[in-house]
């Protein structure tokens, strides 16, 4: 709709909006659009995709062998783009025959972890047994299903031993728990999923099981940018826990994988040449 | 996305369940029982969200069990579906809502008569002789309706399950590879998966 002024009466003008608002307004001066994103990691890359919108900025991951139960995870605490450490510890000892891993919001899990650490004690204590790994993770799973819109963000495995054996549970901040045998939490947790998929045997050597859970968390550490650091591994058995490895830089573990396939670990595999 | 279908025949009762847990799009866990045992011939199966799936059937097993040692007998599965359901009408106006899972509850009384029971979060109840929770009802009820005839017999039974199982697998989006099948007849419950 054409807005006629008297200025242009009788001009064969054709009126563009700009013209308009160049000579008879005032405009405020443009300023860039400030976009809030929330700080979410691989999230971004996706456009904010729900789907994908994995909060938890990490890899952990554990399962069940002949041996007794494996658990494996990275070390890099990530505030959006910002790598704030590392060095984290994502296995908390609960007590010695209890691990925790974490996953989601360190506060929440530290504290939690550390919380159940108080109570496995206080049991203990009272009734002069241990208390069980089913009973520790549903005493978890009960104060999570308490707090459940409350906002904890927490996604973890308690793994441990008692007099049925060694158990790994999956318990996350919607109050759920799993039992099972593989478990992988995390932003990188799909793509350890995939190595983990592909060579778990229940019947692995302890060797070949710490072998498979640095390569799982390796790979995931790879792909993901909020996975990195250093892998740890622990290794839980009917006497307790052992630390396998404190800390195996993954940067290390690149170069060393790509020597034994006999590449140089450079990235330029498909060779690509632009001239 | 939970997929639970259930039929009733002459003396059995079915109930079928799919074994998988996701979460955004992961598949967690492919072998989770969804079926909850509440004694030796009664068997409910719960479709829900996790937490809520869990702790609702942890409740009513409870107080099921509770009510057995109160009034010293089991009570018959008419007695069961209205306890089930008066928990759910119970939650509905509370301060957490209503429970967030949705339930088959079947089994074979005493006498040897099956019944099954389609519950709802919101306290509804209906006995049927065939139906399912979630997407299942689109992909199974025509084929439920159109295999189901009267005093079906166990073997009979087991294949129309059989049935929807693969029609699941055929056509439904989500793929659910592996299926808890349990059944209540006067001896007991039997449990398999396909």
């Amino acid at each position: 709709m054409i807005d006629f002024d008297p200025s242009t009466f009788g001009l064969a003008h054709t009126y563009q909006k700009e013209d308009k608002d160049e000579i008879n307004t005032l405009a405020l001066p443009s300023a860039p659009q400030v976009i809030y994103k929330t700080l979410n990691g691989p999230t971004q890359i996706n456009g904010g995709n729900k789907l994908t919108n994995f909060k938890h900025g990490t890899t952990t991951l554990g399962f069940v062998f002949k041996e007794g139960i494996l658990l494996a995870v990275d070390s890099r605490a990530s505030m959006g783009s910002f790598l704030s450490s590392e060095q984290v510890r994502k296995v908390i000892e609960i007590n010695e025959y209890l691990l925790g891993t974490m996953a989601g919001g360190a506060a929440d899990c530290q504290y939690w972890l550390a919380y159940l650490a108080n109570h496995c004690r206080t049991y203990e204590l009272k009734n002069g047994s241990k208390l069980s790994v089913a009973a520790a993770s549903k005493f978890l799973q009960g104060i999570l299903i308490g707090y459940r819109n409350s906002g904890l963000s927490m996604g973890c495995m308690i793994a441990g031993t008692d007099t049925t054996g060694q158990h790994l549970y999956y318990i996350d901040n919607d109050g759920m728990r799993l039992k099972g045998d593989i478990f992988s939490v995390g932003s990188g947790s799909t793509y350890a999923y995939g190595v983990l998929d592909n060579h778990y045997r229940y019947d692995l050597s302890l060797n070949e099981a710490v072998e498979l859970g640095i390569r799982a968390i390796y790979h995931a550490t790879h792909r993901d940018t909020a996975s990195g650091g250093v892998v740890r591994v622990y290794h839980i058995h009917k006497d307790g826990w052992t630390k396998v490895h404190d800390g195996i830089d993954v940067v290390d573990l690149h170069y060393q994988f790509a020597k034994q396939k006999g590449l140089v670990g450079d990235g330029d595999e498909a060779k690509q040449r632009l001239f | 996305m939970d997929s639970i279908f259930g039929l009733q025949g002459g003396d059995f009762v079915i109930v079928a369940c799919d074994g998988s847990i996701a979460h955004s799009i992961l598949k967690i866990k492919e072998t989770e029982d969804k079926i909850l045992k509440l004694d030796d011939h009664k068997i409910f199966g719960i479709s829900g969200e996790g937490a809520d799936r869990n702790s609702f059937g942890e409740l009513v097993h409870k107080n099921h069990c509770l009510i057995r040692y109160k009034t010293g007998s089991y009570m018959n599965l008419q007695e069961t579906a209205h306890f089930v359901r008066s928990m759910y009408a119970q939650a509905i106006r509370s301060r957490d809502g209503p429970h967030q899972c949705n339930g088959l509850l079947g089994g074979v009384d005493s006498d040897g008569t099956p019944s099954l029971y389609w519950l709802d979060y919101l306290g509804s109840l209906q006995k049927i002789t065939r139906g399912a929770q979630g997407y299942a009802n689109y992909f199974l009820l025509g084929l439920l309706d159109n295999q189901y005839k009267p005093n079906l017999t166990k073997e009979e039974g087991i294949e129309i399950i059989k049935k929807c199982i693969k029609e699941l697998q055929t056509r439904f989006l989500i793929a659910q590879n592996k299926f808890i099948v349990k059944i209540v007849t006067k001896q007991g419950i039997e449990a398999f998966t396909i």
